[in-house]
């Protein structure tokens, strides 16, 4: 039993990292509709960019604006220099997907180019483990869970309270109507991607954190379970976002007690399959095949 | 040749095969597949441990076969093998989901794999990989020992490979297979099972690559996961792309340039301080460069997916086939029996002579048993019942009931008008009944069959066919690869024949192209007949349209608002048209907003509306309706329409 609780105790510090890498890009697909093969790649940028301040100073929060900073960078360029230009041609979504593959190319190797594949490491300071109540957790282990809980509010008050966020989801339900009703469509997804950017580099520097070793793939290596996270909870509903990635955490940090480390990654492939398979509108939608045939389309 | 310029060939080669096998899932038929080399990876690791000696590893390593068999059973046990898992892969991705979401579905089953194979020893000895697989011809002189020898044999699966695709892209069944690539929704209205057609390229597809991880485990000698990651089918993709998707001869060209060229050049590029990965990283960032580029500029590739050209072959010397205008179903099903040849309707002009030598029908048969037409062969209605009926039907999309028990009838032979104010359900009625959705209740007879839940291309295959609000065609295929997708498919779909009998396909299809010909010339679109059918306008697309159901020739038709986006020059020859249709035999159910069309056309009409039929009968009968009036003439001024 308390194997288990700290089964759910690693597991609730995987699901904040990952609640911050899903919403993000839940958010992005809903708004901007563009499945993001480069998405591991931004998290990459954020935990690259929180280590070179990391080499200078040492203090947690530089690292984190530093990599949320990076992180948003290289999403609203992304946007802007790449998909943007594309989009205006309207072309199939595939064109659009194909493309943020050649980003990830190009985004990784980058990378390679000027860190070498060799595996980096944070100069953390350390951080002894406390147990409080049932977990048995770190300082940085607190410190992602509230940045977590944080950001969510953040992204929850945005949404919810701001022009700004009633504009975006306008534009999530549909870009031209919400064009000829005065929003600059175009301006919402920019702003929609730099957001973007921003929370996943930030998500890529505690992904760094926990997983100790920096290498170019560290991103991409975390991609399926994003999106699987992501689409369980319904793109595009950023609480459905936050419990699929709670759900996915803890699922792949209990399994992870019971069958071999190494295949708990199996778990969440495994889980997204079926998601995509039986309800691949998230679990909180009725189960609907996307994509049925829509003869009158 | 040194050694290292047959080695550079070798892997160009054998990639290429590779290549092709993407050609198969993506340029033909459009599925975004990315564990293209997760394939590859079982087709090698099956030739390993098929040639290999039996396992005497200590455990955990070890490995599972080691039969030690001869080249070729190992070559085509890899190929059977990839078949049978893309088989498996693809009967559950492909049945419903969106093309990403298909793309990701295939990147996670290639995941799980690597992570399988890399963490269970007993399979494949997990990441210590496969070595010392036997390469054949590898001692037999003058070649054999620079490798030679095999870049010989490889070349000969290559060509082989090759000409085998080719065949069956120009093949009905890899024109079906290119109709799905470009809109699936009108290749199940024609009676293509969708499913099935993606389930087979993505097979043959998956044969393929096998071959190709047969042979790059043999070239090697050794394979182990490390070697086999998304990225590696990227630098496929890119070298499609490049060489031009959808082009055999433009793959091989761009896996030279990609996976040989892009790859030595870069070899060039000095080492960057003591980063030993710099130039495999500008190599790749130059691809994704490229990939871009060319998406930009040429998104057709260098050598752009080639035009089907329409040429027929002789059959016999009989006069080419021609008959009256537009006659309906004169060769099919109980249609042609109704429609008497007498019929003053069917008006014969003077210059067109009917029942030449040779009927297109007669020549389809001719000395060809199994080319017999056994397409469209409806049950007959039951006498003086209706051709189809519609009882109590109602479908909900959540909270909208947009048929809320709705009945109606459609006598035999008849031109039915289907009209109501916008969301009365009309059109939700004509995807019920052509099963483009399915009922929540209710049945739907057809001839006296039960068809409510049936699906699309069941449905079509029937004989009860459908057109759109926007017309659908094929836009990347030919307007005569349209009409061809069209006709009666007659059994000629299978994989088979389009192999070992092309020769006889293509004399069976030459009565079809001769059918094509004649109906593009009805509507005026002869001249157009080897353009991409995406080109034309869209009073072009309707008439298309038009002819592709005359082609078809189905016993009933749905038209879906068929004067939407026409000009009123093209009106009348719409009418003319749907009327050649009715006195070809054919029953016509039409949902129009025109109501002077209607009524100068249609002898019955059906009221819908908020989900139910709330009359029917004459455009006079209906005026006089008091609830016609309010639901939905209130609204328009018929004098005025």
């Amino acid at each position: 039993m308390s194997n288990l609780m700290l089964g759910v105790g690693f597991g609730l510090v995987t699901a904040s990292i990952l609640a911050l890498a899903t919403v993000p890009l839940s958010l992005q697909m809903s708004v901007a509709r563009i499945p993001n093969f480069a998405h591991g790649e931004i998290l990459t940028v954020g935990a690259y960019a929180a280590y070179v301040v990391n080499q200078h100073v040492n203090n947690i929060y530089l690292e984190a604006l530093a990599a949320a900073l990076a992180g948003g960078l290289v999403a609203y360029l992304m946007n802007a220099l790449l998909l943007q230009p594309f989009a205006r041609r309207k072309p199939k979504l595939l064109i659009l997907f194909i493309l943020t593959i050649a980003a990830s190319l190009m985004i990784q190797n980058i990378i390679l180019l000027f860190f070498t594949g060799n595996s980096l490491a944070y100069h953390l300071p350390a951080s002894p483990p406390h147990r409080i109540g049932p977990f048995l957790l770190t300082g940085l282990n607190l410190f992602t869970i509230a940045a977590a809980i944080v950001v969510m509010l953040a992204v929850h008050v945005l949404l919810k309270y701001t022009k700004f966020g009633k504009a975006q989801r306008a534009v999530a339900d549909s870009k031209d109507l919400a064009q000829v009703t005065g929003i600059n469509s175009e301006r919402i997804i920019q702003v929609t991607w730099l957001l973007d950017g921003l929370i996943a580099g930030f998500a890529g520097f505690l992904l760094g954190v926990s997983s100790g070793t920096l290498t170019p793939t560290l991103g991409q290596g975390y991609l399926l379970v994003i999106f699987a996270a992501a689409i369980l909870g319904g793109i595009g509903k950023p609480y459905g976002a936050m419990a699929g990635a709670v759900f996915i955490g803890v699922a792949m940090e209990i399994s992870a007690l019971y069958i071999p480390a190494s295949y708990k990654e199996v778990v969440a492939f495994g889980l997204l399959i079926l998601t995509l398979l039986l309800r691949p509108n998230g679990i909180f939608a009725a189960p609907r095949a996307a994509g049925a045939a829509g003869a009158t389309a | 040749m040194s050694q290292y310029v047959i080695g550079l060939a070798t892997t160009g080669v054998i990639l290429s095969i590779v290549t092709l096998a993407l050609n198969v899932r993506w340029g033909w038929a459009g599925e975004f597949d990315i564990a293209l080399f997760a394939f590859v990876a079982v087709g090698a690791y099956i030739y390993s441990v098929f040639t290999l000696a039996p396992n005497n590893l200590p455990p955990p390593s070890g490995y599972i076969l080691g039969l030690k068999a001869p080249f070729l059973v190992g070559v085509i046990a890899a190929i059977v093998v990839t078949g049978a898992l893309s088989a498996a892969v693809g009967a559950v991705a492909l049945r419903k989901l969106r093309d990403d979401y298909f793309g990701i579905t295939t990147l996670a089953f290639a995941l799980i794999l690597a992570l399988v194979i890399g963490q269970y020893t007993p399979l494949f000895d997990g990441y210590e990989g496969l070595f010392g697989m036997p390469q054949p011809l590898a001692t037999v002189a003058p070649f054999g020992l620079n490798g030679g020898n095999f870049l010989a044999l490889s070349v000969v699966f290559l060509i082989a490979s090759f000409l085998v695709l080719q065949r069956l892209y120009n093949s009905p069944f890899g024109r079906a297979v290119r109709s799905v690539r470009e809109d699936d929704t009108a290749s199940a209205a024609f009676g293509r099972n969708v499913y099935v057609l993606k389930l087979k390229a993505y097979i043959l597809g998956g044969c393929v690559a096998g071959l190709g991880g047969a042979l790059l485990a043999a070239y090697i000698t050794a394979f182990n996961p490390y070697g086999w990651t998304p990225q590696e089918t990227f630098l496929i993709y890119a070298s499609l792309f490049i060489g031009g998707t959808g082009n055999a001869i433009g793959a091989v060209i761009g896996t030279f340039f990609v996976e040989v060229g892009v790859q030595e050049v870069t070899r060039y590029v000095p080492q960057l301080g003591n980063n030993a990965s710099s130039s495999d990283a500008i190599r790749l960032v130059l691809i994704g460069l490229l990939i871009t580029a060319v998406l930009w500029w040429r998104p057709q590739g260098i050598l752009p997916e080639r035009r089907a050209r329409d040429r027929l072959v002789a059959v016999g010397a009989g006069p080419v086939a021609r008959r009256p205008a537009l006659a309906w179903a004169a060769h099919f099903g109980p249609a042609a029996r109704r429609a008497e040849p007498s019929s003053p309707a069917v008006a014969t002009p003077p210059d067109r002579v009917p029942a030449p030598a040779v009927s297109p029908a007669a020549a389809r048969t001719n000395g060809d048993d199994t080319l017999k037409v056994r397409a469209l062969q409806p049950p007959a209605p039951a006498p003086g019942g209706q051709d189809l009926e519609v009882t109590a039907l109602t479908k909900a999309f959540g909270g909208v009931k947009a048929v809320n028990g709705a009945t109606l009838s459609v006598r035999p032979g008849s031109l039915t008008g289907l009209i109501g104010p916008n969301g009365a359900g009309k059109s939700t009625m004509i995807n019920l009944i052509s099963g483009f959705e399915s009922p929540d209740s209710g049945t739907i007879m057809f001839g006296g069959q039960s068809i409510a839940g049936k699906s699309a291309h069941a449905i079509s295959r029937l004989g009860l066919m459908r057109s759109f609000q926007t017309p659908r065609e094929w836009p990347g295929l030919t307007v005569m690869e349209n009409m061809l997708l069209s006709m009666p498919i007659a059994g000629r779909e299978t994989v088979w024949r389009g192999l070992l009998t092309p020769g006889r396909l293509r004399a069976a299809e030459s009565a079809d192209r001769i059918r094509a010909r004649e109906l593009l010339g009805e509507v005026g679109l002869l001249k157009l007949k080897d353009e991409p059918a995406g080109n034309l306008s869209g009073g072009q697309k309707r008439l298309l349209e038009f002819a592709r159901l005359a082609a078809a020739a189905p016993r009933f038709v749905l038209l879906d608002e068929p004067q939407a986006g026409v000009n009123p020059v093209l009106r009348d020859r719409m009418a003319e048209l749907i009327r050649n249709m009715v006195n070809g035999g054919a029953t016509v159910l039409m949902v129009e907003h025109n109501l002077a069309f209607l009524e100068q056309l249609c002898d019955h009409v059906i009221v819908m509306a908020l989900g139910v039929c709330i009359a029917t009968g004459s455009m006079a009968d209906l005026r006089a309706n008091q609830d016609v009036v309010d639901a939905y003439l209130g609204q328009v001024n018929v004098a005025d329409a």
